[in-house]
């Protein structure tokens, strides 16, 4: 057996390695790739054919080779995964481009609910009361006569009455006129001090443009030791501000309901649909009236309160700018999917 | 009541604009409703003389007139009034001006003619109707002064005494401190007394506690001047004659209602008054005949009623244009008495008004001296002398001891006492004493409203000013409640129900009677209104239902067709009692109809009764620990009787939900099939208010899957077969559903197969093979024994 010359071993060990690794790197798919991969590196791959020939070297001289060869395996690895790994992300690039969609096309399309305007500003303006310690009270819609009426100062038999267009039961009662009755439920049922918030639903026997049949009110009062009116002024500062927003000026002005003395109305300062600002009637407030507090068995001398008492949609209205106060009651979606 | 502006300032002197007059008045209490500018504001409306009229050149019926407006030079004006005359004075609109009904008046060529401005009727002022042309004016009023303002003023029930002229300048002036006199009339009066000649008597003192009355003698009834026609119809009132207008013109003057009677018809010159007696009849100046009884108060004569007191004359005794004496009245009626008797008879006069609110109790003889005064200057005739005048002795109001604390405290002001006094003192109310911490005030006869202290208080506050109270706030109560658990509940249903699509309404408390029985309610049971608007709200609602349907109804006419409605509000059950806070319910209605949400790669789908339970059982969810259990039993009327479930939730029934019964087509004009629940949220609040949430701990053991198909007969409830399946597998059932239903070729006829998916899991261990299927197998068998189930082969 001739005995192998080192050198022309080694180099045609390289000479492999440089034609394993330039076939790998020009294979054009994962199936010549994996040709080459047997080729070169399967059970009888080229490599492996010239390391039997190391047999024929001087025993000083294999591990060299052995050296040489297992860096050319090295090498013809690392081409291998190299090449499979860009063809893996050349097939993930190609999937994904298939996988476009547009995505300017409409979503599955999930119903949107509302809440009525009445509840979200009634939850507004409830949350501004609570937060300051005020609890809220309801009462009966179907009131009587002494509730409505006597328990709050209206004398039997005079025109006050007249002042509410009143709803009666079949059979004796009312629907109360307003949610002041409140006021007389929640005196008797605690002791001062107190501070209550009484929403609800009322009626007037009335409906033309501007009225409804039945409203919301939103009825609040304190009752205390040195209750003031200047202290019913700063809360109505406060509700005007957090509802309407800051630099909303207001006034007040002298009126009357029996159930209150001093009376006021406020009013806001708004622009018009003209542009023109003028004052616009928002709630009716005052300080209890003595007989009031008298007629749930307070001592008038050493208490005082005060009380007031807004509509709800007015309030609504006024904040969004609408002008028909009969959209609330007819349930028309293009009304209440604006909230 | 109507306020001429012009009128106002002969007795308030003050050069305030009129805007701030307004201000004034409505910072006086007095609402201004409405401002019908007539010159004042615009001064584009004023007193013009008529110079000249020439026939129009061109026109048969037109005037070209020559009219001194107060300008530098005269005005030519084109006028087709047929009283448009020379020397007369006109309200003229100058141009520029824009009248009431919104016409601007413009230079213009009329045939020729150009005109420079218009000559104003009644009509065109908005001051009622025309009376034959434009309006004539007093020839004493000022050329070229702007013509006037009617201010519409709503005056509260409580201050009668500012019903007047006379009343609002006064209020007015106290604002202004300014001094406002009544009228000081003088009458010349005959030598003969009227004691000769009329017979006074009043039965009945309380209801009548003063009545004074003159006779004058000889009148002559004609038609009133000017001027007196125009102080009426600044106030709407419509001039008659000038006896009657003279005590027109001191109704709206003084505030005090007046009545004159033709003598000569007054039988046996006798006045009584007295209640009426049953079935007496009066026929009234507007001719209707009224029956009356004997609660009402009538003026009488020898022998029947003749005035109606207080409210309206009777047509024979009154002025006619034939009427030589007249007897005037000036009394003052119990204002309960004339409200009841108003109200009885359905008649509201301009004295009724006054009388039942409260006139003053010592106004009459002015009243009386001022319509004698008027009527002797324009009606001639002698005035018999004095005044039969009857009154029971009006003990004087007890004077208000006002301490000066109080009225700080209550105000929050800091005001001296004698602060305090000059405001009472320009208000006409009386300091009787005086010291630093009180006041004793006496007050006048014409404020019916004040009695106590309170009402002194108001008066400070009101001339000081409101606006001029400071802003404080008051200690903030610390120890509030929590929500009541039902407010809390609804508010939270309200949310979740919006997060799930459905649009919250709200509906009128009151429905028809149609549709209170369309949901399977008994309309007489239910609370009804007594003077309901209309027929459609006469029933206070048993169920938000109907409201519901009356929605879907109307917006489905609209165009809109997948529906998801909600409503929270109180129902009333039958024979609900009135004041009965716990007897009012609230309820949660829901309704469901229509198309699903579209999407363009899925299919149409609609709206079917599992999408509406799968959103109560989710909403029930969150109410309580147990699940909400749908039974099937006698459904109400509104529901289809196979597609209904009442709702129990532990053991107490909460409600129910169902497909709407086909009947209800001929109470609501629905379109398609609609899936509907009420829940009554009263119930709903006592249970969730048990809720207890406790912590479980969580377990490291794993939980096993198993599928099981079970072949039953096909009117097995499912709900039942789970029930079932939990008691046999007891806590080792973690999870248990449904996954498929069938029925078909692969079962036998009046099968059903159902596939069952359960995960098993112990909190304590690793579940072995053969404790599940020991497990699987008692499940099986306890279907089997209870439902004779099969397993799916």
């Amino acid at each position: 057996m001739a005995v192998m010359q080192l050198d022309p071993l080694l180099k045609r060990l390289r000479e492999l390695g440089d034609a394993a690794r330039a076939a790998i790197e020009s294979a054009p798919d994962a199936q010549v790739l994996e040709a080459m991969r047997v080729k070169y590196l399967g059970k009888k791959n080229e490599l492996a054919g010239l390391m039997r020939q190391t047999g024929r070297l001087p025993a000083e001289q294999r591990p060299e080779v052995g050296k040489v060869a297992n860096q050319i395996k090295e090498a013809i690895n690392e081409a291998l995964s190299t090449q499979r790994g860009r063809f893996e992300s050349e097939e993930r690039d190609r999937r994904l481009g298939e996988e476009t969609i547009d995505v300017t096309l409409p979503g599955r399309p999930f119903a949107r609910g509302r809440l009525h305007p009445i509840r979200l500003a009634l939850r507004e303006i409830t949350e501004s009361f609570t937060e300051l310690g005020f609890e809220v009270v309801s009462g009966p819609d179907m009131e009587d006569e002494y509730h409505n009426f006597k328990a709050l100062n209206f004398p039997a038999n005079h025109p006050a009455r007249d002042m509410h267009d009143t709803f009666y039961i079949s059979g004796g009662g009312l629907l109360r006129t307003h949610t002041s009755p409140v006021q007389i439920r929640a005196m008797r049922e605690r002791q001062p001090p107190l501070a209550v918030l009484a929403p609800g639903r009322t009626y007037r026997c009335d409906a033309d443009s501007t009225h409804l049949p039945m409203f919301t009110q939103i009825e609040g009062f304190i009752v205390d030791r040195d209750i003031r009116m200047s202290d019913l002024k700063g809360i109505l500062d406060r509700l005007i501000r957090r509802y309407f927003g800051e630099d909303r000026p207001f006034r007040m002005r002298p009126s009357y309901f029996p159930f209150t003395e001093p009376s006021a109305e406020v009013d806001i300062l708004w622009k018009n649909s003209a542009g023109r600002e003028e004052w616009l009637e928002v709630l009716g407030a005052g300080m209890i009236h003595p007989a009031v507090l008298e007629n749930v068995g307070y001592d008038s001398r050493k208490l005082s309160g005060f009380a007031f008492g807004l509509g709800v949609e007015r309030f609504v209205m006024l904040k969004y700018g609408i002008t028909n106060i009969r959209h609330f009651y007819e349930n028309d979606l293009r009304f209440l999917q604006q909230f | 009541m109507k306020y001429s502006v012009r009128w106002l300032k002969q007795h308030l002197h003050t050069d305030l604009p009129l805007n701030e007059l307004i201000d004034t008045i409505e910072m006086a209490g007095h609402e201004v409703e409405e401002q019908l500018d007539l010159g004042l504001s615009s001064g584009k409306i004023v007193v013009g003389r008529v110079l000249k009229v020439e026939p129009h050149p061109d026109a048969d019926k037109l005037k070209v007139c020559t009219v001194d407006a107060g300008l530098d030079k005269t005005l030519t004006i084109v006028c087709g009034a047929p009283n448009a005359a020379a020397d007369q004075s006109y309200p003229c609109a100058l141009v520029g001006a824009r009248l009431p009904g919104g016409l601007k008046i413009k230079k213009a060529k009329i045939r020729g003619v150009t005109s420079e401005g218009m000559l104003c009727s009644a009509q065109e002022l908005q001051m009622g109707p025309d009376h034959g042309g434009i309006l004539p004016l007093p020839g004493d009023w000022t050329i070229g002064e702007p013509f006037d303002t009617i201010l519409d003023i709503k005056i509260t029930p409580n201050r009668p005494d500012c019903l007047s002229i006379l009343g609002m300048a006064r209020d007015i002036g106290a604002m202004l401190d300014t001094k406002v006199f009544p009228p000081k009339p003088r009458v010349k009066e005959t030598l003969d007394h009227i004691e000769g000649f009329v017979r006074l008597d009043i039965v009945d003192r309380r209801a009548c506690p003063r009545y004074t009355c003159r006779l004058i003698r000889e009148v002559s009834i004609a038609e009133s001047p000017i001027w007196l026609q125009r102080a009426l119809d600044s106030a709407g009132l419509r001039p008659i004659n000038n006896v009657v207008d003279a005590t027109n013109f001191v109704l709206l003057e003084l505030g005090h209602p007046l009545h004159a009677f033709d003598f000569d018809q007054v039988k046996e010159s006798e006045i009584h008054v007295r209640p009426a007696e049953a079935g007496e009849c009066l026929t009234l100046i507007d001719e209707r005949e009224i029956e009356l009884s004997p609660e009402d108060l009538v003026i009488a004569d020898a022998r029947r009623p003749i005035a109606l007191a207080g409210v309206m004359g009777g047509r024979d005794t009154q002025v006619t244009h034939k009427t030589a004496n007249v007897l005037l009245e000036s009394a003052y009626f119990d204002p309960g008495l004339i409200r009841n008797t108003a109200r009885r008879h359905s008649l509201q006069t301009d004295s009724s008004y006054r009388f039942e609110r409260g006139a003053d109790r010592n106004r009459p003889p002015l009243a009386l001296n001022r319509a004698t005064q008027l009527i002797e200057e324009l009606a001639g005739g002698e005035v018999v002398k004095g005044i039969l005048d009857i009154h029971a002795t009006i003990a004087e109001a007890q004077p208000i001891v006002l301490e000066i604390d109080r009225v700080n405290q209550i105000l929050g002001l800091r005001l001296t006492s004698t602060e305090i006094a000059d405001y009472l003192v320009n208000l006409e109310f009386e300091i009787r004493r005086s010291d630093k911490e009180s006041l004793v005030v006496a007050f006048p006869s014409h404020r019916v409203d004040v009695s106590r202290d309170i009402d002194l208080i108001e008066e400070v506050a009101r001339l000081y000013n409101y606006n001029r109270i400071p802003l404080t706030f008051p200690k903030i109560i610390a120890a509030a409640k929590p929500p009541a658990p039902l407010d809390r509940l609804v508010e939270q249903i309200a949310d979740h129900l919006a997060a799930m699509g459905f649009c919250e309404l709200m509906q009128y408390s009151f429905i028809s009677e149609a549709d209170t029985a369309a949901v399977g309610a008994e309309p007489a049971l239910q609370p009804h209104l007594a003077n309901p608007l209309s027929s459609d709200q006469a029933i206070l609602r048993p169920s938000l239902l109907p409201g519901l349907l009356r929605a879907v109804e109307s917006n489905q006419k609209l165009g809109e067709a997948g529906l998801a409605f909600f409503e929270i509000g109180k129902v009333w059950p039958p024979n609900a009692k009135v004041a009965d806070a716990e007897g009012e319910k609230q309820e949660l209605a829901l309704a469901l109809t229509g198309p699903a949400p579209k999407h363009w790669a899925g299919e149409d789908r609609t709206y079917d009764f599992f999408d509406l339970k799968g959103m109560v059982e989710t909403l029930a969810g969150h109410w309580a620990d147990a699940p909400l259990v749908f039974e099937s039993a006698q459904p109400s009327a509104a529901f289809h009787p196979g597609r209904w479930a009442k709702l129990v939730m532990q053991g107490t029934t909460i409600g129910e939900m169902g497909e709407l019964h086909p009947d209800l087509e001929t109470t609501f004009d629905l379109r398609g099939r609609l899936y509907a629940a009420r829940i009554d949220l009263d119930a709903v609040a006592d249970l969730s208010a048990q809720k207890a949430t406790r912590f479980s701990p969580i377990t490291k053991y794993p939980g096993s899957w198993r599928d099981l198909a079970v072949v039953v007969d096909r009117q097995v409830p499912a709900g039942d077969l789970l029930a079932s399946v939990r008691r046999a597998g007891g806590e080792l059932v973690e999870a248990l559903s449904i996954f498929d239903v069938y029925v078909g070729e692969h079962v036998a006829p009046e099968k059903k197969s159902l596939a069952l998916r359960l995960r098993l899991r112990s909190p304590d261990k690793t579940l072995t093979e053969e404790e599940i299927n020991a497990t699987v197998t008692k499940i099986v068998d306890q279907l089997g024994k209870q439902f004779g189930a099969t397993l799916r082969s």
